[in-house]
């Protein structure tokens, strides 16, 4: 439940018939707030449900209201109207033009005129980060910031409380119209505003003092609070992230070894696989080496045989011709039927030798 | 792609390959292989086997239309052949083409894959000019030669290389001869296994007692018979091709009568024009070795001269390798068995492939030939410088191995300076100064009479190419004279694929400059390096060149370097050369470097 809605249930405890409101409209309001003697303003439910019912400052009453803005030199009067708004009015319509107003009043004050901040009040992407913006104005040497004419010169005092309430407003703003969220708040009012400047972190004693004399026990609570949820958030975290560490460590050492196991099977499967290739590659080779030398040793016995027979076929031709001859020449056909013979038979004891 | 073994023979030609663990011979049909022969008919040409049957002759050369043995051609610049002028180079080249594709257009062609290249076979003398065109005509046949071999080595390696490691084992440092009788040509080769190598120790070779000569020889004494026994007249008209018919049936009686004792000679219809036309003749064994008898006695003598000039004798030869045709001769075995005995002689089975195969093995093997002895330089009072040492790897194609020497002469006085290559007898690097040599070629260069000993500088060049043949290029550089020689008688060795180094004494280091012999030497080597910056160690011409205020009167440079500047540069007065007569301007110099002529002349 928001504080808004904490608001509203309170006010339901009231008697039956409102008061009055104190703030008919919202001029009244921002007019009470810059005008009046105190800094801290309350809002009933009556004030909200009237504001929301009137009219909106605008034109000549806006400047007017906005004339009398000017005069909150440190800021502290529109911090308190955004914290209002945070408080009171929540995600209430009333809220933007709350916060519409304090905007211009932001926009207008010198200490926001740096062109760092360009587009940052508007939200643009070109607009510096966020960190950035808020270091640019906590930062800026504000003794030196030239003031409208009629504004007379801050005091020291004046200018330390306004490098705050400029952070702080900037920071308020931020959170309403981005959303960024407490812990980075606090972060970034640490390091822009709370963080002592370096070489001046003080001994133990000194931040005993500090401690021990600060009056503002509900900040520090804030603030400790935040702190100690988000290092019991973090504990919890390093915890879980331990465990899941731990868990993928088994898991990654699982992993890893049925890995190397695959591995070890693929180099074993790869190894296998190319002494077999070698292997056929070798034995496909040797087959057609062996299938080229038996073609060849085919041939080699064909071509003998071809040529013993040719040979011994001219012989015989020869010696036949002679035979055919007047007077036939008998001695001539004998020695050659005789060579004839003894060749063939002379391969025949060849090839028989070969095929034992 | 593969790399083949080619046996380009003098009579018949052949290629080999290796597949897997034996050899594949591209033979013709009816497994001979192919007859380098080419008979040119007009433009047709007919080559091979169907042009050797129209050969009438058994002699080598150009026969009418045809040309047997073209290799034998090669070096000529042309060769007319029935009117026609042919390049031998082309004529090999047309018998190289033809080889090629009948062995690719065989029954085997499928298990010829693309050439890349051929280890070719070379009779062992071969001149360098026959090697270069032999390469031309095999590069216009579009065959690359990746490395020449001898025969006879080659033969040797296909014999080894069954069983290489046995055969090494067995036959280390022993003596081996190998000889190849082949159709054209014999040639022969004393071999030594080293390690893993077989390295030549002396090479030679004839072509006067080839196969052909003896089928020649026994046409001729077999028409003498006949004519003399019918009463013919030597010149007896014959027919058109009963020449070739009758040469055809001799080389058959020849080979008959390994077996027979007897064999009937017969070609009918040999005579023209008279009663009986037959040509019929009974050989007997006997008759035939008394026609060959002279033709063996040349050859057998080539084979004991071989063994006297290496300085062995027939008994230290523990094998003997016999191929070629010629070798299944019986006549041939039996003189074989006689000189060797039967033991220490091995005639292969496959005679006729068996250098072809050799060749397919070490262009399988990737053997590189390696050069078997030093290549030497004689120096003075015969000390020697190793030019190309033993062991060096011998170029492949396109590849030159070149080394450069650098020389004084010592000893001007009659003008020229004199070069001798000779090589050791004895194979291997570690050679002694008094082992016996070999002269292989001389170079003389002119040199200045006048000048000084180690004055006139000389340089030797050495390359050998890829055609085995070394050539040396001497120059003298102040006279400007050169001579060049080409040297092809070479011997080689070629180690076997094993996983041991080869021996250290034919390990090719790089270096082939020897250590400094410029004490004793006609011709000294002229160091160029020293081992400390001492600038009287330079050249004085070199000197001046760089730093000409060494050379001031005033510093006292060293005469003998002063003297070098003036001697290689022209004089400063006349500008002739220093050393040219009609300058007499060096009567400025001290006496001390005046030349004996000019003192003589009181100059």
């Amino acid at each position: 439940m928001t504080e808004t809605h904490q608001t509203l249930s309170s006010n339901k405890r009231r008697p039956d018939k409102p008061a009055a409101p104190r703030f008919p409209t919202l001029a009244d309001l921002l007019r009470s707030a810059y005008d009046g003697k105190r800094k801290r303003i309350t809002i009933a439910r009556t004030d909200i449900e009237s504001m929301q019912s009137g009219p909106v400052p605008e034109g000549e009453l806006r400047e007017e209201l906005l004339r009398l803005a000017s005069s909150d030199c440190t800021l502290e009067r529109s911090r308190e109207l955004l914290l209002l708004g945070v408080e009171k009015l929540g995600r209430h319509p009333l809220a933007a033009k709350l916060r519409h107003f304090v905007g211009d009043v932001l926009r207008r004050h010198p200490a926001y005129q740096l062109p760092t901040l360009d587009g940052v009040f508007e939200n643009k992407p070109e607009a510096a980060p966020i960190d950035v913006a808020v270091k640019a104005v906590t930062g800026q040497a504000f003794a030196q910031i030239r003031w409208p004419d009629g504004f007379p010169p801050l005091k020291k005092i004046q200018i330390e409380t306004l490098r705050y309430t400029a952070g702080h407003c900037l920071l308020i703003w931020l959170r309403e119209t981005r959303g960024i969220p407490l812990d980075r708040i606090l972060y970034m009012l640490h390091t822009c505003c709370w963080a002592a400047p370096e070489g001046r972190t003080g001994s133990d004693a000194t931040h005993l003092r500090i401690l021990m004399s600060s009056r503002d026990r509900k900040a520090l609570g804030v603030v400790f609070s935040s702190l100690e949820k988000k290092a019991n958030e973090k504990s919890r975290e390093v915890a879980a992230a331990r465990e899941t560490e731990e868990r993928a460590r088994l898991r990654v050492e699982r992993t890893q070894a049925s890995l190397d196991e695959a591995n070890r099977l693929l180099e074993s499967e790869i190894s296998r696989t190319a002494a077999l290739e070698a292997q056929l590659h070798r034995e496909r080779r040797e087959y057609e080496d062996q299938k080229a030398h038996m073609r060849s040793d085919y041939e080699e016995l064909r071509g003998r045989v071809l040529h013993r027979l040719r040979q011994e076929l001219t012989l015989l031709d020869e010696g036949l011709h002679a035979l055919r001859k007047q007077p036939p020449k008998v001695h001539v056909m004998e020695d050659h039927a005789e060579r004839a013979v003894d060749g063939l038979r002379k391969e025949i004891a060849r090839i028989k030798g070969e095929a034992e | 792609m593969s790399i083949v073994g080619f046996d380009f023979g003098t009579t018949n030609s052949l290629i080999s390959i290796v597949r897997g663990d034996r050899t594949i011979n591209f033979l013709d049909d009816e497994q001979r292989p192919i007859p380098s022969v080419v008979c040119y008919e007009g433009a047709r040409k007919i080559i091979g086997r169907e042009a050797k049957d129209r050969l009438a002759g058994a002699g080598l050369g150009v026969q009418g239309n045809a040309v047997r043995s073209p290799k034998t051609l090669l070096g000529r610049d042309s060769v007319f052949i029935e009117g026609v002028e042919r390049h031998p180079v082309d004529i090999v080249a047309d018998v190289v083409r033809h080889i090629v594709e009948v062995a690719q257009a065989g029954r085997r062609g499928v298990d010829l894959q693309k050439i890349s290249g051929a280890v070719v076979t070379i009779p062992v003398d071969m001149h360098g000019y026959r090697r270069r065109a032999l390469r031309d005509a095999f590069r216009l046949a579009g065959l690359n030669i990746v490395q020449f071999v001898h025969e006879p080595l080659a033969a040797l390696y296909g014999y080894f290389r069954q069983d290489f490691v046995a055969m090494l084992r067995r036959y280390d440092r022993k003596l081996l001869l190998v000889f190849d009788w082949g159709g054209g040509t014999l040639d022969l080769t004393i071999c030594r296994p080293i390690g893993d190598m077989v390295v030549q120790i002396m090479n030679d070779g004839t072509d006067e007692v080839g196969g052909d000569v003896f089928d020649e020889n026994i046409l001729n004494r077999l028409v003498q018979q006949v004519c003399t026994m019918r009463g013919l007249a030597a010149s007896a008209e014959i027919q058109p091709g009963a020449r070739a018919r009758l040469l055809d049936r001799c080389e058959r009686a020849k080979i008959d009568l390994s077996a027979r004792e007897r064999s009937q000679v017969y070609v009918g219809g040999y005579f023209r024009g008279t009663k009986d036309d037959d040509f019929d003749y009974p050989l007997n064994r006997e008759e035939l070795e008394e026609v060959v008898k002279p033709l063996l006695d040349k050859g057998f003598e080539r084979i004991t001269q071989i063994l006297d000039n290496a300085g062995y004798t027939p008994e230290q030869v523990a094998l003997c390798i016999a191929t070629g045709g010629m070798s299944n001769m019986p006549a041939v075995k039996r003189r074989l068995h006689e000189i060797f005995g039967p033991a220490r002689v091995q005639i292969p089975g496959a005679t006729a492939t068996l250098i072809a195969e050799g060749a397919a093995w070490i262009a399988s093997d990737d053997a590189r030939l390696r050069l078997a002895k030093n290549v030497e330089l004689v120096l003075a009072r015969n000390s020697y410088l190793p030019l190309v040492k033993a062991g060096t790897i011998m170029p492949r194609e396109g590849e030159l191995q070149r080394e450069n020497f650098h020389l004084y002469c010592t000893d001007p006085r009659d003008g020229i300076a004199k070069f001798q290559i000779c090589a050791p007898k004895r194979p291997g690097r570690q050679v002694m100064p008094g082992d016996p040599r070999t002269h292989l070629e001389n170079l003389t260069v002119r040199v200045d009479s006048l000048a000084r000993p180690f004055q006139e500088r000389l340089e030797l060049a050495v390359s050998i190419n890829d055609d085995l043949i070394l050539e040396a290029h001497a120059r003298a550089l102040n006279m400007k004279d050169e001579d060049r020689c080409e040297v092809h008688n070479l011997e080689f060795g070629v180690a076997f694929p094993t996983w041991n180094p080869v021996d250290g004494d034919m390990v090719d280091d790089g270096n082939t400059l020897a250590t400094d012999p410029h004490e004793k030497g006609a011709l000294s080597l002229r160091a160029n390096v020293a081992d400390r910056e001492d600038l009287s160690l330079v050249p004085g011409e070199l000197l001046y060149r760089h730093n000409p205020g060494y050379f001031d009167r005033r510093l006292s440079p060293p005469a003998h370097q002063d003297s070098e500047r003036l001697y290689y540069l022209p004089c400063s007065l006349c500008g002739l050369a220093s050393h040219d007569p009609r300058c007499h301007c060096a009567s400025l110099l001290p006496q001390a470097n005046r030349r004996p002529d000019e003192q003589a002349r009181g100059l």
